[in-house]
């Protein structure tokens, strides 16, 4: 059974998770080859607490960085950065959400995690495709550069966002 | 960012003169990469701090900006050649890899371009913020009919990045107080997030569900919102209309030519 959410808390949790992504986006650990930054982490647990809805906060997230306001990764924005190569990652934030909200209106954990898992990969079939293309890249080289340095951070944040699940929603 | 309570020409002005002054910084900042056009540009937006009294507000987004421009400048040097090399990361002098890594002119030039537009649009945004009351803002973003909800959400978001980035800093030191030790390495460095990122946000979640209910006690579903005041645009707002049509007509020539 669905949780329906009230309209009212849907905008005040989708507030907080935008506020949550944005702050996310500035904290990075320094982990080799490349920092891990908390945005994922995020954008997955905004579809933990969410559900199906977790996919609005993020969506918005987009928009706003791309309307100018500084929300992105160290601080960046604009339609400048959505448009890069690594812009893809960002659309592939939304649908990750909303596959992450939808495994959690199950109550199975293998649900759930592979719903995780699922959300994480989206998000790089995203990414990849994108910077293959903006930046005329060969699938493989894409994979190296976008996937391949991000694989231990990644596992991390999907291990992160369900323990972390687990205790707040 | 945060409302800052202050008397100032640039507070006086319309919340919707300083929307669509945001707007324009953003529009303009987007069109060109040319580095002098740019930093006319943020020039112009921090003159407008500065005689509204508001630049030390902005002084405060400074070492963010020279963090982003260091790391632009970093990661366009290794990728980009173009232009004339103006020096080698790897002196010429050093035996076997000496000339390595050119730096390039074009390189540069990118970084700069790109620090200065995000500083533009940074500047113009801060500015619209610490200087509109949230109720103002929603206000005038419901008489452009614009979905009130999503306002809505934009505005707590807006409010709650600044309180979120206090209150991790205050659980992280709650947790060093309490001598927790995660200890060193990478493996510590995970382990240390779950105390503070549990509490952050089952926090933030418990007072998201107050501000819910808040909002439906105060009857929004009802569909019907009165503001506090209605704001009428003054003469201040009709001439810094006029300003940023100058200044569009200007950079537009500029451009074009």
């Amino acid at each position: 059974m669905v949780d329906m959410m009230h309209r009212a808390r849907i905008l005040a949790y989708s507030g907080t998770f935008i506020a949550l992504i944005a702050a996310g986006s500035w904290i990075s650990i320094p982990l080799p080859p490349v920092p891990l930054t908390l945005q994922t982490l995020f954008v997955l647990l905004s579809g933990i607490v969410m559900k199906r809805y977790g996919a609005i906060p993020v969506a918005l997230y987009v928009l706003l960085g791309a309307a100018g306001l500084p929300v992105y990764h160290n601080g960046t924005a604009g339609l400048g950065v959505l448009l890069g190569p690594t812009g893809g990652f960002l659309i592939g934030f939304i649908p990750a959400a909303l596959v992450a909200g939808l495994a959690y209106e199950q109550k199975s954990p293998t649900a759930r995690i592979t719903g995780l898992i699922a959300a994480t990969v989206l998000t790089y079939a995203f990414g990849v495709a994108w910077l293959a293309w903006s930046a005329s890249l060969s699938i493989y080289q894409a994979i190296l550069v976008g996937v391949a340095p991000f694989v231990v951070g990644a596992a991390v944040k999907v291990a992160a966002a369900y323990a972390i699940g687990k205790r707040v929603a | 960012m945060q409302y800052v309570t202050r008397e100032s020409a640039f507070h006086r002005l319309h919340p919707l003169t300083k929307l669509i002054f945001a707007a324009v910084v953003v529009a303009l900042a987007v069109l060109t990469s040319d580095t002098v056009m740019l930093t006319v540009l943020a020039g112009v937006v921090v003159a407008i701090a500065i005689v509204s009294g508001l630049a030390r507000d902005l002084l405060r987004q400074v070492p963010l900006l020279l963090s982003l421009a260091a790391s632009l400048l970093a990661l366009t040097v290794l990728t980009i050649r173009s232009g004339e090399i103006v020096c080698y990361l790897v002196p010429q002098s050093v035996p076997v890899i000496g000339g390595a890594l050119p730096v390039t002119a074009g390189a540069i030039d990118l970084a700069l371009a790109m620090s200065l537009r995000f500083a533009a649009m940074l500047f113009a945004f801060q500015l619209l913020v610490i200087s509109t009351q949230p109720r103002d803002l929603v206000h005038v973003m419901d008489r452009l009919r614009m979905p009130v909800d999503y306002t809505l959400m934009f505005l707590i978001a807006l409010r709650f990045i600044p309180s979120l980035q206090l209150e991790g800093k205050r659980i992280h030191e709650a947790q060093l107080a309490r001598a927790y030790n995660p200890g060193n390495g990478l493996a510590g460095k995970i382990r240390g997030l779950f105390p503070i990122i549990i509490p952050l946000v089952s926090n933030s979640l418990g007072k998201a569900t107050i501000l819910g209910l808040t909002i439906d006690l105060r009857g929004y579903r009802s569909g019907r919102r009165t503001p506090m005041r209605d704001l009428s645009p003054g003469r201040a707002d009709v001439a810094g209309i006029c300003c940023m049509g100058l200044l569009v007509a200007g950079y537009l020539a500029v451009l074009v030519v």
